[in-house]
């Protein structure tokens, strides 16, 4: 009799370690065993929370809560965030297992080209064709990397660029009347800055894109667009004799001492703060770092101004690293799509785009006028600034996406450490090559 | 229930429900990886058939046979580290001095310390602005030898070395510790009787009867070196420029990053083939005799 009730006993025992967990996890998801019909759906949008993004954090924020007054929708949006670095892991995890989140934020053309060839991104451009208003708010151009066998996936809400920002105060200091108009002048002023023992140029480059962006507008200056044009499309190679000039004059300005001794294991934070506190005469950095130099407690602030790096080659000029910037896309996979575009036409509103451009302090994308009575002087210089750049260039880790355009990043940083330019170029060509059959 | 215990068919329905997760978790996995690791795929629907192309790439990629490379210098430079300064200072421990006890614990405390709390903290004293490191060659006058230590390809791996060190050679003192208090006390009486030195008694007697141990320690030492990952990967992501990449962060790069997981597969399976080849080194050219007593 007992020999009758102990093989089933154990077996009810070892079925029950493998069962509990379930059961568990059953009855947490539905603990009142109401039907789910009645329920929100709940969507998740996922963001990268760093210093630069964090007012347009909070404006999305309020979108959210705002968006649906009337709670036509019946959906729930939840804002995750992440770190930058912690993000682009997430992100890729997610889309491989299917599972990514239903909005999310993400970089252009070649970061975003694999999700799209994969299926996981909804077209918006489907959404903006039915809503011409909608469309029609934007900047020409501003979806072009956002563009995939003629449609769109991405909604931006700024637009960012590389830029030299400095302290006019050191510059008076020095006897320098003011930002440099050639390469050369450039060239005199950090001879200037260096004898009078003060950093010329903070270029934090712990994450190598600070360095690999200054690289890529050297570049600019060297092959103009044309240099860009060709690499992109595959006529010109990593190792052109072009891209080897613009790494040779990096890797001479560092010899120069340009930079802050130790830039390559420095922080943006750090780097920022150098600048900030008056350390360093020029930070090299990208425009959405101008809200943070200009808040309260910045020491530079009234003494900021900010020029773009003149080429190297005058006939080069009026091109610059940027692009469009904190963009969002929907899954395909999105609980409510027409929920999601509803939010995401609201990040085009005159309000939130005003409130980029005010509080932000970052270029918007939309067409609509700003009132200049409300923003900070410096902010319409560089929206002025800006309307003379004839081309800009995104960065080549968003063209190439990681892998080559990381790469590139690296080859910079390698050439900073003191390696042959023209190695590392060849290098990252072979990279390159090598990469494509992987 | 001793009964019960001692049927075969039993035990193996209590082993079952391990084995099944073990099967989950474990042997499918390698077995999909295996799988993968013979297809070029972003696993996102684009995925072709490319038979051993991805090991192939592997042998002739300049990355992957620089983080191999860092591999070995991490193996041997912690074999090298760890089995003797392990040894030395369980030695002297087993020597019954004033505090054995505490040294124990103050050598051991490192082990703790979850791998990214100690990467995190490293990253500060490593700094270049204001690194304790730094902060102490400017102290004692030697300001010119001021580095940005974990950005600098010459000396990332030196860095990282001395903080795997300075995390294990307690963990490994432990282990070897344990094995010399194992060894009867009555060996040592009679070596003493017999005016056996210090050195003597542990040549003779402590160092053959913990030799044992010793190979099941430098198993782990060498398998943790081949497959070393979350300081590297908090404090230096395998930069600057790949100069501190070793096999793992590279394949979480080729996965993860540049959406390669075909490629990132064939690299987990080198990973596991070189673990296991180690392991059955290790076994056959340190066979041990055992000594009874």
């Amino acid at each position: 009799m007992k020999r009758i009730f102990t093989v089933p006993v154990a077996v009810v025992l070892a079925a029950s370690l493998l069962l509990v967990g379930c059961g568990k996890q059953n009855e947490q998801n539905n603990p009142s065993g109401q039907s789910a019909s009645a329920e929100k759906k709940k969507m998740v949008l996922a963001a990268v929370s760093d210093p630069r993004s964090k007012a347009i954090l909070e404006m999305i924020d309020n979108k959210i809560k705002t968006y649906d007054p009337d709670n036509k929708f019946n959906v729930e949006i939840q804002m995750e965030k992440y770190e930058v670095e912690q993000y682009k892991t997430k992100l890729t995890t997610l889309m491989a297992s299917n599972s990514q989140p239903d909005i999310f934020y993400t970089y252009e053309a070649g970061f975003m080209k694999p999700f799209v060839e994969g299926g996981k991104v909804y077209p918006i451009g489907d959404e903006l064709e039915k809503d011409a208003e909608w469309k029609n708010r934007f900047q020409d151009g501003v979806f072009k990397p956002l563009s995939f066998d003629g449609k769109i996936y991405g909604i931006p809400l700024t637009k960012q660029l590389s830029v030299m920002f400095y302290n006019k105060k050191l510059f008076n200091e020095a006897g320098i009347a003011g930002a440099p108009k050639t390469y050369d002048e450039f060239l005199e002023h950090v001879d200037a800055f260096k004898k009078k023992n003060i950093i010329p140029v903070s270029l934090p480059s712990q994450r190598a894109w600070l360095a690999g962006e200054l690289m890529q507008q050297l570049a600019n200056g060297v092959g103009g667009d044309a240099l860009y044009n060709e690499i992109c499309n595959g006529t010109a190679k990593w190792d052109d004799p072009r891209f080897i000039e613009a790494a040779t004059i990096f890797s001479e300005l560092v010899k120069k001492d340009a930079f802050q001794k130790g830039f390559l294991g420095m922080s943006q934070d750090e780097g920022r703060d150098q600048f900030k506190n008056e350390k360093a005469a020029m930070f090299y950095t990208i425009s959405s770092d101008f809200e943070a130099l200009t808040a309260q407690d910045s020491p530079v602030g009234k003494n900021l101004d900010f020029f773009m790096l003149p080429p190297v080659k005058p006939e080069n000029g009026a091109i610059n690293v940027g692009s469009i910037g904190n963009t969002f896309a929907i899954s395909m996979k999105a609980k409510d799509i027409p929920a999601a575009a509803a939010l995401m036409k609201t990040f085009s509103d005159k309000d939130m785009q005003e409130n980029i451009a005010y509080t932000a302090k970052q270029f918007i994308v939309t067409k609509q006028n700003l009132d200049e009575t409300k923003m900070d002087p410096l902010a319409i210089k560089f929206i002025n600034a800006t309307s003379d750049i004839k081309v800009l260039t995104p960065w080549f880790d968003r063209i190439f996406g990681a892998g080559e355009g990381t790469e590139f990043n690296n080859a910079s940083v390698a050439i900073a450490g003191g390696k042959n330019p023209a190695e590392q170029m060849k290098k990252l060509q072979k990279f390159a090559e090598d990469n494509e059959n992987r | 229930m001793n009964k019960v215990l001692g049927n075969k068919k039993y035990i193996a329905i209590f082993v079952l429900p391990a084995f099944v997760f073990y099967l989950i978790f474990v042997l499918f996995p390698i077995g999909y990886n295996v799988y993968l690791s013979f297809f070029r795929t972003n696993l996102m629907g684009n995925s072709a058939f490319i038979g051993i192309t991805n090991y192939i790439n592997l042998y002739n990629d300049q990355f992957f046979v620089m983080a191999f490379k860092n591999n070995i210098f991490l193996m041997i430079g912690s074999l090298l580290a760890h089995l003797p300064l392990a040894l030395f200072f369980a030695n002297a421990l087993f020597q019954k001095i004033k505090g054995s006890k505490f040294f124990q614990y103050v050598f051991f405390l490192p082990t703790v310390i979850c791998g990214v709390a100690v990467g995190m903290m490293f990253n500060f004293v490593y700094n270049s602005e204001f690194g304790i490191v730094n902060k102490i060659l400017d102290i004692i006058n030697l300001g010119n030898l001021k580095m940005a230590w974990l950005n600098d390809e010459k000396t990332v791996m030196y860095a990282l070395i001395f903080v795997i060190m300075w995390r294990f050679v307690g963990y490994h003192m432990v282990i070897q510790l344990a094995a010399m208090k194992s060894i009867p006390e009555s060996l040592y009486e009679s070596a003493s009787l017999e005016g056996a030195t210090n050195w003597q008694q542990f040549r003779g007697i402590t160092f053959p009867l913990i030799r044992h141990i010793l190979k099941i320690d430098a198993i782990l030492i060498i398998t943790g070196s081949i497959k070393y990952y979350d300081l590297v990967a908090v404090m230096t992501k395998g930069g600057p420029n790949h100069a501190s990449e070793v096999m793992s962060t590279y394949m979480f790069y080729q996965g993860f990053r540049t959406m390669k997981f075909g490629y990132a597969s064939a690299i987990g399976i080198i990973l596991l083939v070189l673990c296991l080849l180690v392991i059955w080194g290790v076994n056959y050219f340190a066979k041990t005799e055992d000594y009874e007593y």
